[in-house]
């Protein structure tokens, strides 16, 4: 039954579904790509400004959504991170030849569906939110049509992403079809009596939603479409596919694993170890040498999502918070490296490489101060936000004496530091660096720069600004 | 107005420097650098005053700023960190000076550096040294403290190696850094130690803390107490570790003045007093920290007197002086130490200005022998430095240094855990004190000129001299032996926050012996030097002869230098130049190319055909599957 309250709980959704309404009626009636620019970043906001009206313990509407703080959180999150990559998308379409409204309403569509995830309780509002998500990306990532490895990107993502769809779908079905419920809250109430007649086909429906889960979440063995899609999407969907896709996604799957005491699962737990392992160490690995900082990046997304898991498996209060915090220093570095990247990037040269940036402190101290901040916050090196954000795992880890994670979490974030260390060491070798990057840095990107450089230093030094947002969230868990 | 204030200023100018450093104009760049740490000392100004109205009895109070590390779990309670700071006696003092001598120091160095182009880096890196150094002496809490720890090691490091043209520069910066590096680990087994027994980082609780679980002289105590007395001795220059503190000369004279002689360097001082609680826990430790600092003053003492370099004999002579401050602190005379480590503030800024305003007068010239004869040319500057030669010499009654070094002198002698040997070597110190003190004197101001003034220091050069000249002869009169007449405001003061002295009382006949003693004593150290170095000149006569071996070895300041590099630094190039070869490095190249042979088997599987990447999304559920159901 829908009543108006419900109504307005879903205000923020309901806000940013209408923003890509009326930008699809704007651009019909004349297109303008500062008015939908000025569109969308009023639209988010608005959705921003309602989600704080929304304060309350816990809401069910209808059976597909639950609003509570941690819902709330990450619609926040979603919604701050969507308005960043509009402000990236702003200095990035100007250079285009092509027309670039349609760009924002695929955007705030795909945004739409992210938002539908983290609010998610339901596996039907699950999967429509993810498709939500996915099939506005698909266009975004061959938008500019004429780049060859932009349509490659697409067609790839397109297929790899329907195989893990299809696969979360049949999950999905066969747990449906044990416990005859689709709410997350009632399957984990059904979940215990079915255990001992229905294992097989329970552990299996799980097994196969894990696929897609871990799909969208780039975890090692189904990160290889990471690197090549990031590659070739423009800067600020390879900047959104990083965060708002992925954090979606992880804000969701806190929310089931917890929703179904996942750490009474055993099966599911050596299953995420395993993955979480694998993920941190392939992803470092893989890191080690590359050149392309495109690519680099989406191996360092593949070994923070591995870190990610290693908080969520040390289950109690403690360990869903450090992954929340993680999360938002994940996004908050991994967006200034997008960010700096904007500026280095041109329309002669899509893919920064680490020789491209070589000696750029010389002739850019500011960007290169930028760049070098977020690969320390994504090392994890003091007073950056990574490091707290890693502090919090380690914090969460021991108190569930996770030993062998930790281990493996340390020794890979070591390998990685050789990986990531290699940009900076890069930016202040003694060498005239490549041609100069045409790109003078317009206003808003400089002041979006420094709002995320102080971000990431805030969250490093006084992170208590939002830890307790964080553990009010991860209380209404 | 809050404490934070006070930190907080020097440190937004240096972030301020940091930012728009190369941008801003000369002017603009020496008025945030010295504009914010002279806010900062008005901000002190205020803070104290309200802190003596509103505590008259000098309670300590905590500002909380933030919870710094705020993630605890209920095993772990101890995990949550405040970056708070803590203000009592100990650390007004210590506030006062930091931001007083170092608004005085910045405002001298306006004109030191007046031709050179790195006037923005020089400020930034002094106003983060004055913000990290007042987070030292203000933090409630061990990391905090640790972190302004380091911070002035930083700061110091930038520092020394300001004129990075120069190799030599670079060298002594590296040594001074990896030097007090070496301490440092000690502090932080200091702080592990207490994290694991005890729990906590805060300051205060640690000290009740161990209090109440240590018994008297148990290993842990001892433990904890030698290692913070290895990260004070690595910071503040004292035997073994004392060998950086000479080279780190080689950075501007402000520098030298400001962290190498007034606030760096003391920070082990501040450091043992403000832990007192936990070396009165064990005698070992206790003891340690009086040896040390008996064995210093006289070892640094003994190399002053022959160097050559006026800066260097003042780096010697900060060693040694800090050695009083140990030997106090051994002897649990706390109130001694810090009043030593105020009045050796003012005079040893003193003495390192002049030295920089002969220097700015000469062309970076600080070779004593080819000085001479300066009284005539540089009037101003030798009565300032006479003013300071003699309260480091401890001149009786009218300078701040008799009152400080009697003061330590006596409560050594009545403490229990000193007695007469360490009186002896205080008072063998005082006479080779006298002795180096005035000949500098004599050999820069008196004597045959050797040495053209090309340039005649700035009107805006004296004023930190005047006032510091003032304070020199002044700031003794604060506590005055009780033999002459009771003044003892300063005790009054620090006593608050520092444990009470052991000394007893002796009768007044033992004081008036022990005084007259001292003071007589370094007199006859002047008295030495009036002879050797006004009558005989005996620096212009043999100059080819000096260097005999006592002299070489005395210069070399005992030849510690040789002997870390012979211990310390040869065997460890020996054995990594033998592990080079072998089976070790063997290993750890297998580490690292395997890790490379891995990258790249991974990165041949990233061929970009869809195709594979569908089979390993497929192998992928194919493997998760069978975890799922078979484990």
């Amino acid at each position: 039954m829908m009543t108006v309250e419900m109504v307005l709980y879903l205000l923020p959704m309901i806000s940013v579904g209408a923003t890509a309404l009326l930008l699809m009626l704007s651009a019909a009636i004349r297109r303008c790509s500062i008015v939908a620019f000025s569109i969308s970043l009023l639209g988010l906001l608005c959705a921003f400004v309602l989600t704080f009206f929304n304060e309350i313990p816990q809401a069910r509407v209808t059976d597909l959504f639950v609003i509570d703080n941690y819902g709330i959180f990450g619609m926040r999150l979603i919604l701050l991170a969507t308005f960043v990559i509009v402000l990236f998308a702003f200095d990035y379409l100007k250079t285009k030849q092509e027309e670039v409204e349609e760009f924002y309403v695929l955007l705030m569509i795909s945004c739409l569906g992210a938002l539908c995830m983290v609010v998610s309780n339901h596996f039907m509002s699950f999967f429509l939110g993810l498709e939500i998500l996915t099939v506005p990306l698909y266009a975004l990532i061959a938008y500019f049509h004429q780049r060859s490895n932009g349509l490659e990107a697409a067609i790839k993502y397109i297929v790899l992403a329907g195989v893990s769809a299809a696969f979360l779908l049949f999950g999905m079905v066969l747990i449906y079809a044990q416990l005859g419920n689709m709410r997350f809250d009632i399957l984990a109430d059904n979940w215990a009596p079915m255990w001992n007649s229905g294992r097989l086909i329970l552990l299996l429906g799980l097994s196969f939603m894990m696929v897609g889960v871990f799909f969208k979440l780039s975890a090692v063995p189904f990160h290889m479409w990471a690197p090549d899609v990031y590659e070739g999407a423009p800067l600020p969907i390879t900047a959104y596919l990083a965060t708002v896709s992925k954090g979606a996604m992880m804000v969701l799957f806190l929310r089931f694993y917890t929703q179904l005491h996942g750490d009474t699962v055993f099966a599911w737990q050596w299953l995420l170890s395993f993955i979480a392992i694998l993920s941190m160490f392939i992803g470092n690995w893989l890191a080690l040498l590359q050149k392309n900082i495109k690519r680099l990046l989406a191996y360092s997304s593949i070994a923070h999502v591995g870190y990610m898991l290693v908080a969520l498996l040390s289950g109690n209060d403690l360990g869903a918070s450090a992954v929340i915090f993680y999360l938002v220093t994940y996004f908050a570095a991994t967006l200034l490296a997008f960010g700096a990247l904007m500026l280095l990037e041109s329309n002669q040269n899509e893919s920064v490489t680490i020789e491209d940036v070589r000696g750029l402190f010389y002739v850019k101290p500011a960007l290169s101060g930028c760049l070098v901040l977020a690969f320390l916050s994504l090392v994890g090196i003091p007073l950056t936000a990574g490091f707290m954000g890693k502090y919090w795992i380690l914090l969460a880890g021991v108190s569930q004496t996770k030993w062998p994670l930790l281990i493996c979490l340390v020794v890979s974030s070591a390998i990685g530091l050789y990986a990531y260390l290699r940009v900076g060491v890069s930016l202040f070798q003694d060498q005239a660096p490549r041609a100069e990057f045409p790109k003078a840095p317009c206003g808003v990107l400089k002041i979006t720069l420094a709002a995320l450089v102080v971000a990431t230093l805030m969250l490093g030094i006084m992170p208590n600004s939002i830890t307790t947002m964080i553990q009010g969230a991860a209380g209404s868990l | 107005m809050p404490l934070s204030v006070v930190p907080a200023l020097p440190f937004l100018g240096f972030v301020m420097l940091l930012l728009l450093g190369s941008r801003l104009p000369r002017t603009w760049a020496t008025v945030v650098g010295v504009g914010s740490i002279a806010l900062s000392c008005v901000a002190m100004i205020i803070v104290g005053t309200q802190y003596f109205l509103s505590t008259p009895d000098f309670q300590a109070y905590r500002e909380i700023e933030w919870t710094w590390i705020p993630f605890y779990s209920s095993k772990l309670d101890s995990a949550t960190i405040q970056f708070a700071f803590y203000l009592d006696s100990l650390s007004m003092l210590m506030m006062g000076v930091i931001t007083f001598v170092g608004s005085l120091i910045a405002l001298f160095s306006v004109k030191y550096l007046d031709h050179d182009e790195g006037i923005a880096r020089f400020f930034a890196a002094m106003n983060l040294f004055v913000a990290a150094m007042l987070v030292l002496v203000l933090a409630d809490n061990f990391l905090v403290l640790f972190m302004g720890w380091e911070g002035v090691g930083l700061c110091s490091y930038l520092l020394i190696g300001f004129w990075y043209e120069d190799e030599s520069t670079g060298r002594a910066s590296i040594k001074a850094f990896i030097t007090t590096r070496i301490g440092d680990v000690f502090l932080l087994f200091a702080l592990f130690f207490m994290l694991r027994e005890l729990g906590t980082l805060n300051i205060q609780e640690v000290l009740e803390l161990a209090n109440d679980q240590w018994a008297f002289d148990t290993t842990m105590a001892t433990c904890v107490g030698l290692c913070l007395l290895g990260g004070a001795v690595g910071k503040s220059a004292q035997i073994p570790l004392q060998t950086w503190l000479p080279d780190a000369m080689k950075g501007p004279t402000p520098v030298s003045a400001l962290i190498h002689a007034a606030t760096m360097v003391t920070a082990g001082v501040y450091l043992i007093a403000r832990t007192g609680s936990i070396f009165a826990l064990s005698e070992t430790a206790q003891m340690a920290v009086l040896i040390i600092g008996a064995a210093t003053l006289l070892i640094a003492g003994l190399s002053a007197v022959v160097q050559r370099d006026l800066k260097k004999v003042l780096a010697y002579s900060t060693i040694s002086q800090i050695g009083y401050m140990f030997l106090a602190l051994g002897a649990g005379a706390y109130t001694a130490a810090m009043f030593h480590f105020m009045v050796h503030a003012f005079f040893k800024a003193l003495l390192f200005l002049s030295a920089g305003a002969i220097g700015y007068s000469m062309h970076h010239n600080h070779d004593l022998y080819k000085m001479g004869a300066l009284r005539k040319k540089l009037p101003g500057v030798f009565w300032v430095f006479l003013i300071g030669s003699s309260c480091l010499a401890a001149l009786p009654l009218v300078t701040a240094g008799f009152f400080s070094k009697e003061f330590i002198l006596a409560q050594v002698y009545t403490s229990p855990l000193g007695g007469m040997w360490p009186w002896l070597i205080g008072v063998a110190g005082a006479f080779i004190t006298g002795l180096y003190s005035f000949r500098m004197v004599f050999m820069a101001f008196f004597g045959i000129s050797k040495g053209e003034v090309s340039q005649y220091p700035d009107k805006k050069m004296y004023i930190p001299l005047f006032v510091l000249a003032a304070l020199s002869l002044g700031a003794g009169f604060v506590q005055i032996p009780s033999v002459f007449f009771h003044v003892s405001l300063f005790t009054d003061f620090i006593g608050s926050s520092v444990l009470p002295s052991l000394s007893m009382e002796e009768s007044i006949r033992v004081e008036w012996i022990l005084l007259i003693s001292a003071s007589a004593i370094s007199l006859c150290g002047v008295f030495l030097a009036y002879l050797l170095y006004f009558r005989l000149q005996i620096h212009d006569k043999n100059k080819q002869t000096t260097s005999s071996y006592l002299h070489r070895f005395l210069a070399s300041g005992f030849g510690f230098d040789a002997l870390h590099n012979f211990t310390l630094v040869r065997p460890f190039i020996f054995i990594s130049q033998y592990l080079r070869r072998d089976f070790v490095q063997l290993f750890c190249h297998l580490v690292g190319n395997s890790a490379i042979l891995v990258h790249q088997l991974l990165s041949a599987m990233q061929t970009g055909y869809v195709r594979l990447y569908a089979f390993a999304v497929v192998f992928g559920a194919l493997v998760i599957a069978l975890i799922m159901v078979f484990s």
